[in-house]
């Protein structure tokens, strides 16, 4: 992998659908979440917010250019657009909100 | 699974969390987690882990500055300290006088 | 009813013949509420025999008679492990004859309450339940379903609003229907291990009450309660261990999960989810969507800050002077006066009066703008708003170096910048929390506003919100240039990605609020109040004694040590506008570096010595009471100032008007009118930008110490000094060049020239230790 964060639109890419990044979700598209990209550091930052491989995540904001607000469980959680790049994702199909 | 068993695997899969974060992902009422996390503290299993001792800020420099009493609602964490799971069905049951405690 | 115990010592006021009803629940379930409700006046306060609970007895008339009630303690649990009111509670409930038992719930938190309900069941009296507080259920999105819990309990359940004595008729049909009906719960389903358990236990005990031995087998296999002797213990030991066999889990964590599981399912059907939980969500969107827009969220971020700012400025304004008014008459003339009558000798009285008195004037002054600057932090700290603002700046503080939870503290550190700097330890990343604390003693904190209030008061009075605002922009811009310029240089590096929860929106509690305020409030006025005392000796000494031919003499104030030394320093100001008079500022400057709430304190101290005599005429004919009166009647004035602010938030109108400082010559403080004679508006607020970015207080500095070391604090000391120097020149220099347009492009040249050098200076630091971004922050000291 790149060490360069990509910045085009992944659909066009040929991610597996097990690692779709999730900067490549729209609004409103539910994910359960696959891997988490970084070190030590990076990782148990993820999980105290909830976000480990086997969760199911929602955007609810975004993403743009800040990044995404993302729901976990019942958690808002606002990750910065870099950080949408090493989450990766199965999407799961996409609804308008909540459950 | 009764939500006893459910903060009771979480915790010990987290090792270390909170009320809120459990009650967050396991959907139940936090005072329903929390008087979990009391049934297994009395257990000896769990152990809160005290919020920072000071007020405020944890700056320790308290009544030096205005500000204390800022740090919002104060969020308790829990510690698993009872049995791993893998060890689990090996373990003795505790002696009595332990958890009358 | 089959148990007709003897009604014992604790029944004594009940007659034998009518029914007993117990109320049980948790504490907090409205249970004493529901009680009163039931009993009215009718009612009897004593203790529980033996023990120092407290008991309340009282009768409630139902349609077929009168029934005994007691309010048994509120308990989350009777099978152990809560004191004397859990003893209390399962006494009474076990051994004394209860006709009735009614468990109180609160419907908002149904499942936790459920958990004592199925104890309850366990004792086998009849009982009803009273669903409490279902308005608040709805008002949390859930719907109570009084009907269906009732079917899956077996009891009936009424639901309630106890405090506004809501369905208290339909309560006392159902405790009619009860006492002849005798309804009884159904118990929570254990394990078969777990119920042979309880049978061979019970039958082990025989107390000759089948369902109080189940209670104590139950209580001994939740261990919650020592068996006696051998034979108990034994067997106790052989369940434990038959249990644990069938189960794969300790006896005491099986009946517990069967509770746990009972009111889990109990609550889930009992509990209809109304949309409002989607409700608010959607609102939560709707609010995100605006405040976190990509376009919208810095400007309303800004917009928030500047609100807070002139909403603190202009809506104290309305008491500003009322508090100066009434404190200058108490403090100042009425403490006066009462000392000279006492007959202290007049110097006293006038360090006294003038000094501490007038201090303490000065600080209460601005109690009203500042407790609203703390209302308004407070408000926006409990509504969940900063973590968005966090969010919504990330990309911009992420172009500056940091990432966007620096400003979190920043933001405290309007308050306060010793918290500030401890609460940069939400910033995980080592460098950003560096270069975080290093921003926080630019953040303008509350003592310096004190200062910004006095002079805006004299020099900005129909303005002072927009010049404030300013300060804490020029505050705010300083230190995010301070991050830029730290972490292109000397700590280089990217900051660490974004990751922060956001709490849900909520509407703060306006106790909490007010509470927060009024800690802050307190602890600000009784710091100030101990320094401003200390200042007044200080004061004392060092303006009235002078060195004279080499000696020490006693003189006044102009030639004393405080303005020799000061003087000696005034040259150094110059360049911002500071001419030799102005001596007193520069000690109030000194002074300020030890905390910044007495460099008004000291401005007042040498102020009211210039004044003495005609201040100890105002002592002898101090009309307190006159001076009460016409503090109290600027706040009608003040108020209708307020009211054209509101529709002029800018202030324009009041620049058009007459001069500022003109205006302050109605100002009713002796020292107010004599800064207006020492300063120009420019120099005035030259000098409020030294005071606002040079070195911050000890206390500050002590926290910075700790955090990053002796090293970068004496960094941050030596260049937030150069930082308010050139600063507050260039300001002077610039706003001056039109008269000497030569030497004002010098000074600003010479500035600049400076700045260079140390943009160069950090640059070869940083170059030379390339991995300090790598190292931890203890080796940044």
């Amino acid at each position: 992998m790149k060490p360069d964060r990509p910045t085009r639109d992944y659909r066009a890419d040929a991610t597996t659908p097990e690692r779709t990044p999730l900067a490549a979700l729209h609004h409103g598209d539910l994910a359960r979440v696959t891997h988490v990209e970084g070190g030590r550091a990076v990782s148990r930052r993820m999980r105290m917010v909830g976000i480990r491989p086997g969760v199911d995540v929602r955007i609810l904001h975004g993403p743009d250019r800040k990044g995404a607000v993302i729901g976990v469980g019942t958690a808002r959680i606002a990750l910065g657009r870099a950080v949408l790049d090493i989450i990766h994702v199965a999407p799961a199909g996409t609804s308008d909100h909540g459950r | 699974m009764s939500p006893l068993f459910a903060v009771r695997d979480r915790l010990r899969a987290r090792g270390l969390t909170t009320s809120l974060q459990l009650a967050a992902e396991l959907q139940l009422p936090q005072a329903v987690v929390e008087a979990a996390l009391e049934h297994f503290e009395r257990r000896g299993q769990v152990r809160p882990v005290s919020p920072e001792r000071d007020p405020g800020c944890g700056s320790g420099a308290c009544g030096s500055c205005n500000l204390c009493f800022t740090a919002g609602p104060r969020v308790a964490w829990f510690r698993w300290c009872g049995p791993p799971d893998a060890a689990r069905g090996a373990i003795t049951p505790p002696a009595l006088p332990d958890r009358l405690r | 009813m089959s148990r007709c115990h003897d009604a014992g010592a604790a029944g004594a006021t009940a007659s034998a013949s009518q029914p007993v009803v117990a109320l049980a629940g948790n504490p907090n379930s409205g249970k004493t509420t529901l009680f009163n409700l039931l009993t009215g006046s009718r009612q009897h306060v004593g203790n529980w025999p033996g023990v120092t609970v407290e008991q309340r007895r009282g009768s409630a008339r139902l349609p077929g008679g009168e029934v005994s009630v007691v309010d048994l303690p509120g308990v989350y649990s009777l099978l152990g492990g809560g004191g004397p009111d859990q003893t209390v509670a399962r006494t009474f409930l076990l051994d004394e004859r209860v006709d009735l038992v009614i468990d109180i719930v609160d419907a908002s938190n149904l499942e936790r309450h459920l958990a004592l309900t199925a104890e309850l069941v366990e004792a086998g009296r009849p009982m009803i339940v009273v669903l409490n507080m279902v308005d608040e259920a709805r008002a949390n999105g859930l719907d109570p379903r009084a009907d269906t819990l009732a079917q899956a309990l077996g009891v009936p359940v009424v639901p309630m609003v106890a405090r506004q004595g809501k369905g208290r008729r339909e309560l006392l049909a159902a405790m009619e229907r009860a006492l002849l009906e005798a309804p009884r719960g159904e118990a929570p389903a254990y394990h078969d291990a777990v119920e042979e358990a309880l049978r061979v236990l019970a039958a082990l005990l025989a107390g000759g009450d089948p369902v109080r031995d189940r209670f104590e087998a139950l209580r001994l296999l939740d261990g919650a309660a020592e068996p006696r002797g051998t034979d108990v213990r034994q067997a106790l030991e052989a369940c434990n261990a038959a249990v644990e066999a069938a189960t794969g889990e300790e006896a005491a964590d099986v009946t517990a999960a069967a509770r746990f599981g009972w009111a889990h399912d109990l609550a889930s059907r009992g509990l209809a989810r109304i949309d409002t939980r989607g409700f608010r969500r959607r609102l939560t969107g709707a609010i995100d969507a605006v405040v976190l827009h990509r376009w919208l969220g810095v400007p309303v971020f800004l917009a928030v800050l500047y609100l807070v700012f002139v909403g603190s400025f202009s809506g104290g304004n309305i008491l500003l002077d009322f508090f100066d008014g009434a404190s200058s008459a108490l403090f100042v003339n009425g403490l006066g006066s009462v000392l000279l009558r006492v007959g202290l000798p007049g110097w006293l009285v006038s360090v006294i009066a003038g000094g501490a008195g007038g201090g303490l004037n000065l600080v209460v002054t601005f109690i009203p703008p500042i407790a609203i600057t703390f209302l308004m932090l407070a408000f926006l700290e409990d509504s969940g708003y900063m973590a968005r603002a966090a969010y919504a700046m990330d990309r911009l503080m992420r172009r500056l170096g940091l990432p966007g939870n620096a400003l979190v503290p920043m933001v405290i550190g309007f308050g306060c910048n010793v918290p500030a700097i401890m609460g940069a330890r939400v910033v995980e990343d080592r460098r950003d929390r560096l270069l975080t604390v290093l921003m926080q003693p630019f953040m303008s904190c509350s003592a310096r506003l004190t200062i910004y209030m006095a002079f805006a008061v004299v020099f900005f009075r129909g303005h002072g919100g927009q010049v404030v605002f300013l300060l804490y922009l020029l505050g705010i811009v300083a230190a995010l240039l301070t991050s830029l310029l730290l972490g292109r240089t000397a700590v280089p590096g990217t900051p660490a990605p974004f990751v922060m929860e956001l709490p849900p929106y909520r509407l703060p509690s306006l106790r909490s609020v007010w509470m927060q305020s009024w800690q802050r409030l307190k602890v600000f006025v009784l710091r100030v109040g101990r320094v401003i005392a200390l200042i007044g000796v200080v004061l004392f000494v060092l303006p009235g004694v002078g060195l004279v031919g080499g000696h020490l003499h006693g003189t006044d104030v102009d030639h004393s040590l405080l303005a020799q030394g000061s003087r000696a320093l005034v040259p150094l100001f110059a360049p911002m506008g500071m001419g030799r008079d102005d001596w007193p500022a520069v000690s109030g400057l000194i002074a300020g570096a030890a905390a910044k709430e007495v460099v008004i304190g000291t401005l007042n101290g040498i102020y009211q010595r210039r004044g003495d005599a005609d201040r100890m005429a105002a002592y002898r004919h101090p009309a307190v009471g006159r001076r009460l009166l016409d503090a109290l009647r600027t706040i009608p004035a003040n108020a209708a100032t307020f009211a054209t602010t509101l529709h002029d938030p800018l202030g324009l109108s009041a620049i058009a008007s007459a001069g500022a400082a003109e205006r302050a010559s109605g100002a009713d403080s002796a020292t107010l009118r004599a800064l207006a004679a020492d300063f120009t508006p420019l120099s005035a607020f030259a000098y409020l930008v030294f005071v606002l970015l040079y070195v911050p207080c000890a206390s500050t500095m002590g926290a910075l110490r700790r955090e990053v070391g002796w090293g970068w604090t004496a960094f941050s000391a030596v260049y937030g000094l150069g930082m308010a120097w050139g600063a507050a020149t260039v300001v002077f220099q610039a706003g001056t060049l039109a008269q000497h347009p030569l030497s004002s492009l010098l000074w600003i040249a010479a500035v600049a020239l400076a700045g260079a050098a140390l943009v160069t200076a950090l640059r070869r630091f940083g170059l030379r230790r390339p991995d300090a971004a790598a190292q931890p922050v203890g080796a940044y000291s």
